[in-house]
């Protein structure tokens, strides 16, 4: 008797055995020859990372939380943000809207979630890695979200980093501009000194001069919005009427203390609801008027919801024409109506005032929060500005000047803390590379574990294996409450919570090795590799397709059999 | 998958050559059996799917002895070879009997019930996919009302329900009787552990989907599993000593058709016939969990061991 490749063959009877009896296996039998179709491990895109704002590789960060690896989860963020406790506070989270998890119980607050990654790398400093400082010092001008992010990039990248901050602490519109009711003080204070653990120099309480900025070299710049966009209507140089901006900054300085009984407040953005909202707090009757109508906001969403419910005023369709001093000291503010009539430049609605239809309202201030522009007078020579933002080249130069723009000061970034954080890491790496001639490859974390391009949809996955729990929410303090200080309106997430709200993430797209498919083959023709995930036999996967079908997180796709 | 699935040892007892349709039910199944009970096993098996996906001569999927018995007497063939293992003191040897509907609801019901009566120490595993699917889909006593066979080609399927294994089970009084799906594979593996770690006869109802017997795509096997499970078709349940009943998974009442439409078997079943389907399994569903109540109720201390 004769064995090759596990086959069996008979060369004498005698080699039968006496009775019918197996002498070997059946791997020799190729079963795999049966198939049409074969199945393919393929990661695809999860509906959250692929509208992140920062590119944060979402899933991972859930993945790590639900597996009680806080460090790792914190690394995941890292990546792409340095600063998880701060967007999971600020970020509009678009990351939320398209969650698969919606149909299903409730979507995942991811926020929130993200908000206790961020404490937990505050409260443990955790850190990324960090090679030697070998490159030449790089400076950075502006310690906002872009120009902490762009200094953490350039000392990863190995380059020792001095920012510059003209007010007294660090931290910019995060420390100044954001109310304390969505971003504590003692958190951007915390990030700060992270930042400084990281061996980044922070020099604050000194505004440089645009000679001193152009001195220092190839410099990050951002310097952030410096004034509002005016009125520019008759009245507006009367003491009470004020900038936004500087309200707010005025307030988280702690010697703005309030403006009198009634105040009006212009404008439609979040800066607008942010001093809306701060004015309630300081127990201000609030109106916010706004020329257009409330669906053309561009505030958050929820920024407007809370307003509301924290009894902020509004009144649409209605723009300042004129403001004067009143008998008693007070303020007459006149306000037109408004038409809506075709498209601006925007392509919102494009507001008309209607003559002679106007309102005349007594208060005791007006805010202007119309937006806001750069201050020219630091820009450095070279630099070509548009509509109050400095251009970007494609290789991330100001024009002619050895500037590179980074956050709401350079054209072309969103009004969001994520994208100003991604545009520091970003003009981070452009002056790396001007300075090292090395070229940094764009932080991808999906791309760089394979993911696919295409979104993992609903009707994709196999939801059988998943519970149709509730959501695990941060409490939200009630308005009435609210109102009454500065303590944040929504809770942090008890770490359990976080870890139960990880779990009931559905990890769309991504294989986290659950094992279905390794238990339901009927085949054994996946296995598990040593160091982690599976491999599929395909001599003898007969492509039946269980495992494709079973996979909760359509992770494995099923392809014509070659 | 957690808890006693991640338990499973990794290596494969069963070896892959075996000649199973592709998404075929039983492997899964027998699979795990194995890891469950090691590979000091032995298996006896009746004429049915099994003997021919295991390897024709000279060869064996499994890596333990495997006894091919007659179609009527599997459980006779055990109890010889459990009688053998205790002669020789081989006590700790499991003796596992693999058997399709056919061996069991029909063919082998006698030597079953002898081998039950006589509390034979074996564990007995009916894989049951509802028809004499090796012999090329005839009917069988397990075949549910309204599916097509070979022989139940009739426009309305075969008219007569599926015989109740649980209850002639029951009625012998054995140590432990579950079903189970492979869609719970937690739930599988959990039964398996206790018949296990129990002496004297038990047996596992498997209801194990046939893509090629039940007209389906193989891609739905397991599917098919969840379906039965959730539309009431297959509850989920185990009975101790034959007088205590436990349910284990109630169903969440997906509708009828979800599960019949994924199967050509029942494409000639009309809407009237959809609806006394539905009705049958609530009324089984309901004399199940009655039994289960009134049980609990009169026998307390026969609580699940």
């Amino acid at each position: 008797m004769k064995k090759t490749d596990g086959r069996v063959q008979f060369e004498t009877r005698g080699d039968l055995p006496a009775t019918a009896q197996s002498l070997g296996g059946t791997s020799w039998n190729r079963t795999g020859s049966w198939k049409f179709l074969e199945p393919l491990y393929k990661d695809l895109t999860p509906p959250c990372s692929h509208v992140c704002l920062t590119g944060l590789d979402v899933v991972a960060m859930m993945h790590k939380v639900e597996q009680g690896d806080w460090d790792g989860a914190a690394r995941v963020a890292l990546d792409v943000n340095p600063f998880p406790a701060v967007t999971g506070r600020v970020c509009p989270h678009p990351c939320e809207q398209p969650c698969n998890r919606k149909a299903y119980g409730g979507g995942v607050v991811v926020h929130a979630v993200e908000a206790a990654v961020g404490d937990h790398k505050l409260a443990k400093a955790v850190r990324p890695e960090l090679p030697e400082a070998v490159h030449p010092r790089v400076h950075v001008v502006g310690s906002g979200p872009a120009g902490l992010s762009a200094a953490v990039a350039l000392r990863r990248l190995g380059h020792p980093v001095t920012v510059h901050e003209a007010a007294p602490e660090a931290g910019g519109l995060l420390r100044y501009g954001i109310p304390a009711y969505r971003l504590p003080t003692e958190v951007v204070r915390a990030e700060v000194a992270w930042v400084r653990s990281l061996g980044v120099e922070i020099e604050t309480g000194r505004r440089l001069a645009r000679e001193e900025i152009e001195a220092l070299g190839p410099t990050i710049f951002a310097v952030g919005f410096g004034r509002s966009r005016p009125l520019g209507i008759p009245g507006e140089d009367l003491p009470n009427v004020l900038d936004g901006m500087s309200f707010l900054a005025g307030v988280r300085r702690g010697e703005e203390t309030g403006l009198g009984a009634e105040v009006a407040v212009v404008g439609g953005g979040n800066t607008a609801m942010d001093v809306a909202r701060t004015l309630r707090r300081l127990g201000t009757r609030t109106t916010v008027w706004y020329r257009r109508t409330e669906r053309e906001m561009p505030a958050f969403r929820l920024e407007v919801d809370e307003a509301k419910e924290e009894g902020v005023g509004f009144r649409f369709l209605a723009a300042p024409v004129r403001v004067e001093a009143s008998p008693t000291g007070r303020l007459l503010v006149t306000f037109v109506r408004m038409e809506l009539s075709g498209k601006d430049a925007s392509g919102r609605s494009k507001p008309v005032p209607v003559a002679g239809d106007e309102v005349t309202v007594e208060v005791d201030a007006l805010v202007k929060a119309l937006g806001e522009v750069l201050d020219d007078e630091v820009v450095p020579r070279g630099a070509a500005t548009r509509d109050g933002r400095v251009g970007v080249a494609p290789d991330g130069h100001a024009g002619e000047a050895e500037a590179f723009p980074a956050g709401d000061c350079a054209d072309g970034t969103g009004a969001t803390v994520s994208e100003a954080i991604r545009g520091g890491r970003l003009a981070a790496h452009a002056l790396h590379a001007e300075l090292t001639g090395q070229a940094v490859p764009a932080a991808a974390p999906l791309a760089d574990r394979g993911v696919d391009p295409a979104v993992a949809k609903f009707k994709q996955l196999n939801v059988a294996r998943f519970r149709k729990e509730a959501p695990h929410a941060p409490d939200v303090v009630a308005p009435g409450e609210r109102v009454a200080s500065f303590a944040p309106v929504e809770g942090r997430l008890p770490a359990a919570d976080a870890v139960a709200e990880a779990a009931r993430c559905f990890k769309c797209g991504t294989c986290v090795e659950c094992d279905v498919c390794y238990h339901l083959c009927p085949d054994m023709a996946i296995s598990k590799k040593p160091g982690g995930g599976y491999v599929i036999d395909l001599a003898h996967c007969k492509g039946c397709g269980v495992c494709a079908q079973e996979c909760p997180r359509a992770a494995i796709e099923l392809r014509k059999s070659t | 998958m957690s808890g006693p699935m991640d338990a499973l040892s990794h290596e494969e007892i069963l070896r892959a050559g075996h000649l199973a349709c592709p998404g075929c039910g039983v492997t899964p199944a027998y699979r795990w059996a194995l890891k469950v009970l090691g590979r000091r096993t032995i298996v006896t098996a009746p004429a049915c799917c099994f003997a021919v996906i295991d390897g024709a001569f000279p060869y064996s999927a499994s890596s333990v002895p495997f006894l091919h018995a007659a179609f009527e007497a599997a459980p006779a063939y055990a109890s010889g070879v459990r009688a053998a293992l205790d002669v020789t003191g081989q006590h700790d040897v499991n003796v596992l009997v693999w058997a399709g509907d056919g061996g069991t609801f029909d063919i082998g019901l006698q030597s079953l019930s002898a081998a039950a009566e006589r509390n034979e120490d074996m564990i007995y595993v009916c894989y049951d996919n509802e028809a004499y699917m090796n012999t090329g889909i005839q009917r069988s006593s397990a075949t549910p009302r309204g599916a097509w066979t070979m022989t139940t080609p009739a426009k309305d399927g075969k008219r007569e329900p599926k015989k109740h294994l649980g209850e002639i089970m029951a009625a012998h009084r054995i140590p432990y009787f579950a079903t189970v799906s492979i869609s719970h594979p937690e739930d599988f593996v959990r039964k398996l552990e206790t018949a296990k770690s129990m002496r004297g006869f038990r047996l596992l109802h498997y209801f194990c989907p046939c893509p090629t017997g039940w007209k389906a795509d193989s891609r739905h096997m397991a599917e098919l599993g969840r379906l039965a499970v959730e539309t009431g078709v297959f509850p989920l349940y185990e009975v101790f000593d034959g007088v205590r009943t436990v349910v284990n998974v109630a169903p969440a009442w997906t509708p009828m058709k979800e599960y019949l439409k994924l199967q050509g078997r029942f494409a000639q079943v009309t809407p009237p016939e959809v609806e006394a389907m539905e009705r049958e399994a609530r009324a089984e569903w309901a004399r199940l969990e009655r039994r289960a109540r009134a049980e609990a109720e009169a026998e307390p201390a026969a609580a699940p061991r």
